[in-house]
C-alpha cells in the first residue's frame, strides 16, 4: 500500500509540477495564433524531455552525480565554465519569469498592481527555499498544480469539433495567414518550453537529495514516462482551449489573463478559482526549482557542498547563491520589464542552451565504468542521438529565426 | 571501478581531474582541481590532488587564472597563503566520486575560505541556520586551521603543465597537444589506492572533445563514437620513458600554468593510436 501511495503520488507531482510560466504563456499564445497547426511540437518536446530526464535521473540514482557534476567532468574546466554561464543565464531569466508569473496570478486574484506583488513573492520563495524541506516542497506544488487540469475540463466543456481539431492536428499546415518562419519560430519556442534545461538540473539533482540508488529506477521511470506525458497532456488542453476560444475571436496573448480566459468562459466563478490557484501552484514551484536548480549548478561546477539534505550552514555557499539569485530576479523584474515578454525570450534561450546539457549526459549515459549494467539501452541510444539532432536544429535554428521574425511579431 | 587492483589503468584527466571529492560521510569538499607528480627513482608517480580557487587558477594559467590567482592572495588571511593539496595515501577509493579518509575530509573542510567566512558571516546569522534534515554527523567546521600536512611538497609539479603541452616527434612534426595521461596502480600494499605510476601521454591534434571519455576506448551511440573517433583518428600514444619528462618539467615554471616549452619523443620510439596500445 505505502508502495502504491508512493507510485501515485510520484505520477501526480510529475503532472502537477510539469506545467510552468513557459508552458503556460506559450501554450496559450500558439492557441491563439495557431489552432492547433503547431500543436505537433508538444509530444515532441514531451518526449524529448522524458529522454533527457530518465537518462540524467538514471545516471543520478547510479553514479551519485548530478547535472553539471557531469558537465565540467567531460567538458573540462573551461568550455564547462562557458557552459555553467549560458545555462545559468537561462534558468536565471525563467526564475524572473516565474517570480513575475506568481505575482501576475496574486494580481488577477487580488486587483493589487503585479509590481507590488514582485518584492513579497521574492521574499516568500527564499523563505520556502530556507526553510521548507525538499519533499514538501516538490509534493505541495506539485499537488496543487493539479489544479490545472480544470484546462482539460475547459477543452471538453467548451466542445470544439474534435474530428475537426484531430484532422487539422494530425496534417499541420502553415496558416495562411502566417509566414513560414514565424512558424517555425513559434514550433522553437514550444519546443524549448517543453524541454527545459533547468527541469533536468533539478531531476537529477533532486534524485540526489532523495538519495536515489539503482533500486529507485524503477518509480523513477514511471514518473517520468506516466508523469511527464500525462503533464503534457494539460499543455496541450491549454492550446486546445486557445484555440477554440481565442483564435476565432482573434485575441493574442500578451497577459496571464487571456491565458485564463478560455477556462472562464467554459466554467465560470470555481473555474477562475482553479486556475488561479493552478497558476499559482506552477509558477511558485517552478520559482522553487530554478532558484535550487541554480545553486546546484553553482555549486556542482565548484564541487562545494550543496543540497537541502544537509543543514544549511554546511552549504554555506549553495544557500548565499540562492539567496543572491532571488534578490537578482526581483532587481530583474523591478527594472517593469513585462514578465510575459521574459517568459516568452527565456523558452527560446532554453532551446538554444539545449545541447549544452543534452550532450554530456547522453555521453555519460554511455560510460560503462560509471553505469555497469544501466548503460544506455539500444533504444534509449537511439531516441537519444534522434534527439541530439533535434535539439541541435532546434539550438542552431533559434537565434536567427528570433531576428528575422523580430521574436514572433 | 576496481581501481585497487594492482596494474590497473587509470585515465587521470577522465577519472581524476574534475571529479568531485568526497569525505567519508558523504560531505562534499571541492573538486580536484589540478593534480601533483613527483619523481621517483625516475618513475613519476601522481603525489596529490589540489583543490581550491588556487590551484583551479594554476591549471586555468592565463590571464585569467593570474587575476583569480591574484585576488585569492589577497582576499587569503595568510601572509604567504599555500593551496592545499591531499596526498594521494589519503584517498581510498575512486568511483564517479574521489573518496578521502577522515584526516584529509578534516583539512579540506577547515580550508575552504568562502565557506567558513559565509557560514561565519552570513549563514549563521540568518533565522534557522543551524536547522535542517540531518541530525547525524559530526559537527560543522567554522574555523580556519592550517594543516602542514596538506600542503604541497616543494619538489612536485602539477600536471596542468604537461596537459596541454606540445609533443613534437624525432623529426620535429607536430603530433599534437597532450589531452590524457594515463597511469598504472603499482600496489605496495600499504595504501587503499596504491601508488599511481605515471605510463604513458596521448596527444591529439583535435582540441574538442578530448575528455568525453572516448580517448582510450570507443564506446557510445554509433553517431558520437563514429564522429569522435573521425576528429581523433591522429590521436597518439607516447611512453613517458620515450620521453624527457625531468627537463620538460625543470624548464617549466609553477607559476605560468600552461606549458611554454615542448616535448619531444625520442628517436625510435614506438608511437601508436590508443585504441591499438
Amino acid at each position: 500500500m505505502k508502495k502504491v501511495f508512493a507510485v501515485a503520488l510520484g505520477i501526480l507531482t510529475a503532472i502537477g509540477g510539469f506545467v510552468d510560466i513557459g508552458d503556460l504563456v506559450t501554450n496559450a499564445a500558439v492557441g491563439a495564433r495557431f489552432g492547433v497547426s503547431l500543436l505537433w511540437v508538444v509530444p515532441v518536446g514531451v518526449l524529448g524531455i522524458c529522454v533527457f530526464a530518465e537518462m540524467s535521473g538514471r545516471v543520478a540514482a547510479v553514479s551519485g552525480r548530478a547535472t553539471f557534476d557531469l558537465i565540467r567532468e567531460r567538458l573540462g574546466p573551461r568550455m564547462g565554465l562557458l557552459n555553467l554561464l549560458a545555462s545559468m543565464a537561462v534558468t536565471f531569466l525563467t526564475l524572473a519569469a516565474e517570480i513575475g508569473g506568481v505575482a501576475l496570478a496574486l494580481e488577477l486574484a487580488s486587483s493589487v498592481n503585479a509590481y507590488l506583488w514582485i518584492p513579497f513573492v521574492g521574499t516568500a520563495l527564499w523563505i520556502v527555499l530556507w526553510r521548507v524541506k525538499f519533499a514538501v516542497l516538490e509534493n505541495a506544488f506539485g499537488l496543487a498544480g493539479l489544479a490545472l487540469i480544470v484546462f482539460a475540463v475547459a477543452a471538453w466543456q467548451l466542445g470544439p469539433d474534435w474530428g475537426e481539431l484531430a484532422s487539422q492536428a494530425a496534417m499541420p499546415s502553415v496558416p495562411a495567414t502566417e509566414d513560414v518562419a514565424v512558424y517555425a519560430y513559434y514550433a522553437v519556442a514550444l519546443f524549448g518550453a517543453a524541454m527545459t534545461p533547468y527541469e533536468v538540473f533539478f531531476f537529477s539533482s533532486g534524485g540526489v537529495e532523495e538519495h536515489w540508488k539503482p533500486e529507485n529506477l524503477k518509480l523513477m521511470r514511471a514518473n517520468v514516462f506516466i508523469g511527464f506525458p500525462l503533464g503534457g497532456m494539460l499543455s496541450v488542453a491549454i492550446a486546445v482551449s486557445a484555440a477554440t476560444v481565442l483564435l476565432p475571436r482573434g485575441i493574442e496573448v500578451a497577459t496571464l489573463g487571456q491565458v485564463a480566459m478560455p477556462v472562464v468562459a467554459a466554467t465560470g466563478k470555481i473555474g477562475l478559482a482553479l486556475v488561479l490557484l493552478g497558476f499559482f501552484a506552477a509558477t511558485f514551484g517552478a520559482a522553487c526549482e530554478t532558484g535550487l536548480s541554480v545553486g546546484y549548478s553553482v555549486s556542482q561546477y565548484f564541487g562545494w557542498q550543496w543540497g537541502k539534505f544537509v543543514e544549511p550552514l554546511r552549504a554555506a555557499r549553495f544557500h548565499t547563491v540562492v539567496l543572491l539569485s532571488c534578490v537578482a530576479a526581483v532587481g530583474l523584474l523591478l527594472t517593469t520589464v513585462d514578465p510575459i515578454m521574459l517568459t516568452e525570450y527565456s523558452v527560446v534561450f532554453s532551446a538554444v542552451a539545449l545541447p549544452l546539457t543534452y550532450f554530456p549526459i547522453l555521453v555519460v549515459a554511455n560510460d560503462r565504468t560509471y553505469m555497469g549494467e544501466h548503460v544506455n539501452g539500444r533504444v534509449a541510444n537511439a531516441l537519444g542521438v534522434v534527439y541530439l539532432v533535434i535539439v541541435l536544429v532546434a539550438s542552431i535554428a533559434a537565434i536567427p529565426l528570433m531576428i528575422l521574425t523580430k521574436a514572433g511579431q | 571501478m576496481d581501481s585497487r587492483k594492482p596494474g590497473a589503468e587509470l585515465a587521470l584527466n577522465l577519472r581524476l581531474l574534475d571529479h568531485q571529492i568526497m569525505g567519508p560521510e558523504g560531505e562534499l569538499l571541492g573538486n580536484v582541481d589540478n593534480l601533483l607528480m613527483e619523481e621517483v627513482d625516475g618513475h613519476w608517480f601522481v603525489a596529490s590532488l589540489m583543490t581550491g580557487p588556487a590551484a583551479a587558477a594554476q591549471r586555468q594559467g592565463g590571464r585569467m587564472g593570474r587575476w583569480v590567482e591574484a585576488i585569492w592572495r589577497r582576499m587569503h588571511p595568510d601572509a604567504d597563503p599555500v593551496p592545499v593539496a591531499v596526498p594521494l595515501r589519503h584517498v581510498t577509493k575512486v568511483d564517479s566520486a574521489v573518496h578521502v579518509d577522515e584526516s584529509a575530509a578534516r583539512a579540506l573542510a577547515q580550508t575552504q575560505g568562502i565557506e567558513l567566512w559565509l557560514r561565519e558571516n552570513v549563514i549563521s546569522r540568518l533565522p534557522g541556520g543551524l536547522a535542517g534534515d540531518d541530525d547525524d554527523r559530526g559537527p560543522v567546521a567554522t574555523h580556519r586551521r592550517r594543516h602542514p600536512g596538506f600542503e604541497p611538497d616543494p619538489g612536485a609539479r602539477p600536471i596542468g603543465h604537461l596537459l596541454g603541452a606540445e609533443v613534437r616527434d624525432s623529426e620535429d612534426s607536430s603530433l599534437g597537444r597532450v589531452i590524457e595521461l594515463t597511469a598504472t596502480t603499482d600496489d605496495d600494499g600499504t595504501e587503499a589506492l596504491g601508488r599511481l605510476r605515471l605510463d604513458a601521454l596521448i596527444c591529439s591534434t583535435s582540441r574538442i572533445g578530448g575528455e568525453l571519455g572516448y580517448t582510450l576506448t570507443p564506446e557510445g551511440p554509433w553517431v558520437v563514437r563514429r564522429l569522435v573517433q573521425a576528429l581523433h583518428r591522429g590521436d597518439r600514444l607516447v611512453h613517458v620513458d620515450d620521453l624527457d619528462l625531468h627537463a620538460f618539467l625543470a624548464a617549466e615554471k609553477p607559476e605560468e600554468g600552461r606549458a611554454t616549452t615542448r616535448l619531444t619523443v625520442r628517436r625510435n620510439a614506438e608511437v601508436t593510436h590508443p585504441y591499438d596500445r
